[in-house]
């Protein structure tokens, strides 16, 4: 294992300069731009406005990109940053240069992000992108009306007596490109940090980032919260380069233009809206003679990425270093599931691995000796206490249907517990209220004297009780050993800051993290899949890269759903192999199986589920020898007419 | 009194409008659960036609009507198989079905600015004339009521269509679950385009009723379709009453607004209106269906 | 009995989702009049079966499916249903915010043009069968319980008077009064000449309520036989439980 590689959290597939050498090259032509052109500092203040608009980009990547939130009326934002910036300067024309700008530039936005993202968020999905797209809309045409901000004719900076700035030419271009370089580097840091770990999380699935304790309203508003002070900060960029803003500086078609520099370029990475972007915004701004026309191959070029290549150039990239030889395979984002499930009426089957892996990265997972190499997973989160988790008759009902009636059950540390029966019986349901994921109708579920059930889902996982899902849920962009840090972070702390800006303390966190999430892949005998991107992974080792997220949370308890299924019998060895070991460190587990033998072969109590209810609760040799269990779940000597 | 009263039949009109832009929204989420960016633009398709053949051509009203219905059905059946059918056939992830859509809105608000070119904004013949009853008092113009009374007959009209006929509860079915409806030898794939179908239809009959009232220009088809997408906010997601009940209320909002604060600032009225009814609501009025998340 | 032509004549068949292959070259046959078993564990492949003969494909498709006699593995879900095969998934699916009477009558979709009194005929027929349904008629399919959404879900195949009717697990998570009452419909249903194919979970429910039974196990079948002979072989039970290996190559009992 190459170390190294693992340090820098690259991708398998050997070279990866090519991912590197596209933005240093990049920024380089940024920077020696001027002296190619050899214009006169007319140019430059074009390019200019071009370069503060790719700080929006970069804003609006972290946001969308990465956290999934369709802020796409961030023009807005950044509109009232400029705004925000210019009016200081306008009356304070002295004392305002442009640092004071990007901070005013930074406040002001970030107020108006809030006010445009708070309400939409809490209905989500693509109200976000409309609410802002209509204040995109809003802004402009308030402005021209509003003579403080100097109506229709905005303000012209050049024009304010007293207003001198101190740089200018192209020690302000470099200024500027550096800014922009500043941007770009921040937002890799970022993503590559525990916040971006939590916002790739929940724009995967809210419901996995729950499970790892990740509360999503804060997780989106933080991502709001940046981008729009980034986008102000933008504002503040273009005000003191041109010196001027008025409502046309910034409209809804500039926010389109935006959109489709990140669509053309590729959310999702550092570099693709940027490349996208310039694109976009140079073409808009070098090719006026054609104008009128700019409209139909903006949309045209849209429309096609849109429909053909939603991950953009970067993605196409992908696909032609893949056939070079260069890296592995990737998956595209939009073309499938985006979290590892399968349509619900697919099943998972159980396939022996020779079949189901994919020829190019058929990985095997090398069990160890059963009970031999396994660390003990002792419990951390919720180590305190050494209650064992009480379920007192819970009751569920949805629509007309009771799917939990009056179960009680206790999940004792140290001990495994399995729930079985037949489909529909209520087995996910009653681990879904347990996990917080439904709300109880009646009952109670707690552990000692800390009350689960009226806690959030997230509390719930973070007070120590992870689960797995029916069909597992990964990131399917990150590797496996980026599915497994966010987990290992619940609980290795530090700040945000501190993580993303690497100050020591967030440097040696993340390494501890990264450490950690490692052992327990490699106890789990998935060495070789550590750098594979989780799209990659055949299905029974995904269930196993989602166990060892489960297991790195170092839960006190955990609630496994149907955690053998399409498993070849060397990974169902594992899997119990697993359990055992988890229960043998204190561990209190639930599972949930539709393998009788295996979880008779293993528990240390049974409940089977009928319809609901407890139809029997016991050891697993007591099941073996009552006949109710037999007669009505297995069905044997079932009391019905044969009919042939 | 009176320029109250003015105000709000003039917000009930203008409403209607917004009303009608909900419902064929509301037609095509139903079926299809995605929202179509592009609904305003093609009204605002809908209104040029009406310049031209009402003030260029001077075509009567009902040749007119067709023409506009030709085009924006026309126009709404390339949108959906250009930029919808893609994606209503894969299972959905992310927004490239917003970002498709919203990029056949800037093409037809283009080719719309090209073919108006600089025109100055003109007004249009109403289908009722231009003169007004009285009401209450106070004089409403007969192009208002012609909006108001075409929303409701839509409204009765798209009801009884989901209700009683094949087609109509063929697309409840396939809005609730595709599968068991394509098991039952409902074509998912053709129900959408029959969703795209009347809702340009509707859309036309909106441009039509709404050329008269508000001459405005090539660029406003976010716009509406933006304030659309409000009243549908504010009516709730599913619901075609909440639809015309959100419609209506913006415009009045809006007038309102304009009357008692200023007039320059109307959009705002839309902007605090949906945040107010978000925060306190986040279903809308009369909810009903989830938005499909993200 | 198990006379003449069968009315589905699957032969080969293959079918997965992305990389996994879940039904790897299966053959059986459903004649008329006659209820046939497919059972195994979870996983064996049996509902991706059934689906891809619905007409919902998943992946490549070698092999073929006859329906009285005609070539159908390439025909669409609705060409499939015109030809007289009927698929009732698991999990009781309905339209929830449809009433009973609506839900009825879209399976009647594709027969609509043949006039509403032939519709209300077989609407009749369903409510004859299942004659609580007849009081839920305006009540939202939603609001029954899991055992009434069922027979709301059967109720809709049969609208469109099919010929061949499958089942995917009928009674799973249900009581075992409902479970009576359906399969009391499906031998109804049976002696009419329908020829029905249950995936069931249960082992002797299956063998008792059909005449032959096939046993799926890893995307092939490995067992196939009378069901009177099969619920005498402990090796089925087995396997079903599994608590032991496929045996190589399929026996036939």
């Amino acid at each position: 294992m190459n170390d190294m590689a693992v340090r820098l959290g690259l991708r398998d597939g050997g070279r990866t300069w090519l991912r590197w050498a596209i933005p240093v090259v990049l920024i380089i032509v940024l920077y020696i731009v001027p002296q190619l052109g050899g214009d006169g500092s007319f140019r430059l203040g074009e390019y200019e406005e071009i370069l503060s608009f790719l700080v929006i980009a970069v804003a609006l990547n972290i946001a969308m990109g990465y956290g999934g939130q369709y802020i796409l009326g961030i023009t807005a934002v950044f509109a009232v940053g400029a705004y925000g910036a210019i009016l200081a300067a306008k009356y304070h024309p002295h004392g305002i240069g442009l640092v004071a700008m990007c901070i005013i530039g930074g406040v002001v936005g970030a107020v108006g992000g809030l006010i445009i993202g708070l309400p939409a968020l809490r209905v989500g999905g693509f109200y976000l992108a409309l609410v802002s797209l209509f204040a995109a809309l809003a802004i402009p045409t308030v402005a021209q009306q509003w003579g403080l901000v100097g109506a229709d004719t905005g303000i012209p900076l050049y024009a304010v007596a007293g207003f001198a700035p101190q740089i200018g030419g192209e020690e302000l271009y470099i200024i500027v490109v550096s800014l922009v370089l500043l941007a770009t580097l921040f937002s890799w840091a970022l993503v590559h940090s525990r916040v971006g770990h939590r916002f790739v999380a929940l724009h995967t699935s809210p419901q996995l980032a729950t499970s790892i304790g990740i509360r999503a309203y804060r997780t989106q508003l933080l991502a709001i919260l940046i981008a729009s002070i980034m986008a102000g900060i933008a504002g503040g960029i273009y005000v003191y380069t041109q010196q001027f803003f008025a409502p046309g500086s910034s409209s809804v078609q500039f926010a389109i233009l935006l959109l489709a520099g990140m669509t053309i370029g590729g959310m999702g990475t550092i570099t693709g809206p940027l490349i996208g972007s310039i694109i976009i915004l140079g073409i808009n701004q070098f090719f006026t003679s054609f104008q009128q026309y700019n409209g139909i191959v903006f949309g045209v070029l849209l429309l096609g990425f849109a429909v053909f290549l939603p991950n953009g150039l970067m993605a196409r990239l992908d696909v032609l270093s893949e056939r070079l030889g260069i890296r592995p395979r990737a998956p595209s984002l939009t073309s499938g599931p985006s979290h590892g499930t399968a349509p619900v009426t697919a099943p998972a089957a159980a396939v022996t691995s020779a079949n189901g892996a994919p020829a190019a990265t058929a990985a095997t997972v090398t069990a160890g000796k059963p009970g031999a190499t396994l660390p003990a997973w002792p419990p951390v989160v919720g180590a305190d206490s050494s209650d064992p988790l009480v379920v007192e008759n819970a009751k569920r009902s949805f629509g007309g249907v009771t799917a939990v009636d009056n179960v009680s059950l206790t999940l004792v540390r140290g001990q495994i517990h399995g729930l079985i029966g037949s489909n529909g019986s209520g087995k996910t349901t009653l681990l879904n209220l347990i996990s917080r994921f439904y709300t109880l109708d009646e009952g109670q579920i707690a552990v000692g004297s800390n009350r689960l059930d009226n806690q959030p889902a997230h509390a719930v996982a973070r007070s120590g009780i992870a689960r797995t899902f029916q069909s597992p849920k990964l990131m399917l962009r990150e590797t496996a050993l980026e599915n497994v840090i966010p987990a290992v972070e619940l609980r290795v702390r530090c700040t945000g800051p501190e993580s993303i800006l690497r100050l020591p303390r967030g440097v040696r966190v993340n390494r501890q993290a990264r450490d950690e999430a490692l052992e327990i892949l490699e106890a789990l005998g998935l060495h070789h899949v550590l750098l594979q991107q989780a799209a990659a992974l055949p299905h029974g080792t995904r269930r196993m890269v989602e166990l060892a997220r489960a297991i790195a949370l170092r839960p006190s308890f955990v609630l496994l759903d149907e955690p053998a299924a399409g498993l070849s019998p060397v990974e169902l060895d594992l899997v119990t192999e697993v359990c055992q070991n988890l229960a043998r460190s204190g561990v209190g587990v639930l599972l949930i199986e539709h393998n009788v033998p295996m979880v008779l072969s293993i528990a240390d109590t049974v409940t089977c589920l009928h319809q609901g209810r407890i139809l029997f609760q016991g050891t697993p040799a007591e099941m073996r020898a009552d006949t109710t269990v037999a007669s009505v779940f297995l069905g044997i000597d079932e009391p019905l007419e044969a009919s042939s | 009194m009176t320029l109250f009263l003015t105000a709000l039949f003039a917000g009930l009109a203008v409403g209607s409008v917004y009303g009608l832009i909900a419902l064929s929204y509301t037609v095509v989420f139903n079926s299809t659960a995605i929202f179509n960016v592009a609904q305003g633009d093609l009204m605002m398709a809908g209104v040029l036609v009406s310049y031209f053949c009402l003030d260029r051509w001077h075509l009567p009203q009902i040749v007119t009507l067709l023409v506009i219905v030709g085009v924006v059905v026309s126009l709404s059946l390339i949108e959906e198989r250009v930029a919808v059918r893609p994606f209503v056939a894969r299972p959905v992830v992310g927004l490239g079905w917003f970002i498709a859509t919203l990029a056949f809105s800037l093409i037809i608000e283009t080719v719309a600015s090209i073919i108006y070119g600089q025109n100055p904004v003109v007004p249009i013949p109403g289908a009722l004339g231009n003169g007004t009853v009285t009401v209450a008092g106070v004089h409403v113009a007969t192009k208002f009521i012609l909006a108001f009374v075409v929303m409701i007959v839509i409204l009765v009209a798209l009801e009884v269509f989901y209700k009683r006929s094949w087609l109509g509860t063929a697309m409840r079915g396939v809005a609730e679950d595709r599968e068991v409806a394509a098991l039952r030898g409902i074509d998912a794939l053709r129900i959408s385009r029959l969703a795209f179908i009347i809702a340009g239809l509707v859309t036309a009959l909106a441009a039509f009723v709404v050329a008269p009232i508000v001459s405005a220009d090539v660029t406003v088809g976010l716009t509406y379709g933006l304030k659309g997408f409000i009243a549908l906010a504010a009516g709730g997601f599913g619901s075609l009453r909440g639809c015309v009940i959100g419609g209506l209320l913006l415009g009045v909002a809006e007038q309102m607004f304009d009357l008692y604060v200023s007039s320059n600032y109307e959009i705002l009225a839309g902007l605090i209106l949906v945040l107010i009814v978000l925060a306190v609501r986040p279903s809308g009025l009369f909810g009903t269906r989830a938005v499909r998340q993200v | 009995m198990s006379t003449g032509d069968p009315l589905l004549a699957v032969s080969d068949l293959h079918a997965g989702y992305g990389s996994l292959q879940a039904v790897d070259g299966i053959s059986f046959q459903v004649h008329e009049a006659e209820t046939v078993a497919l059972i195994g564990r979870n996983g064996a492949g049996k509902t991706t079966s059934l689906l891809a003969i619905a007409g919902l494909r998943y992946g490549r498709f070698p092999g073929s499916v006859k329906l009285a006699g005609t070539e159908m593995s390439r025909a669409s879900s609705r060409e499939i249903v015109d030809a007289g095969l009927a698929h009732v998934p698991e999990g009781h699916r309905i339209f929830a915010s449809l009433n009973v009477e609506e839900n009825l009558r879209l399976g009647a979709y594709t027969r609509r043009r043949q006039g509403r009194k032939a519709v209300a005929t077989s609407m009749e027929r369903v409510y004859n069968l299942f004659p609580i349904l007849r009081t839920y008629a305006s009540r939202n399919a939603g609001f029954l319980s899991g055992g009434e959404q069922q027979m709301v879900a059967i109720g809709q195949a049969l609208m469109a008077e099919p010929k061949v009717l499958m089942l995917d697990e009928p009674t799973s998570g249900l009581a075992p009064i409902v479970i009576r009452t359906i399969y009391e419909a499906v031998a109804q249903l049976r002696e009419q000449g329908l020829a029905i194919l249950i995936v069931e979970q249960s082992v002797p429910r299956a063998l008792a309520n059909s005449n032959r039974c096939y046993v799926m196990e890893r995307g092939r079948i490995v067992i196939s036989g009378d069901s009177p002979a099969l619920a005498q072989d402990e090796h089925v039970f087995a396997i079903v439980r599994g608590t032991e290996e496929v045996p190589s190559p399929a026996r036939t009992a």
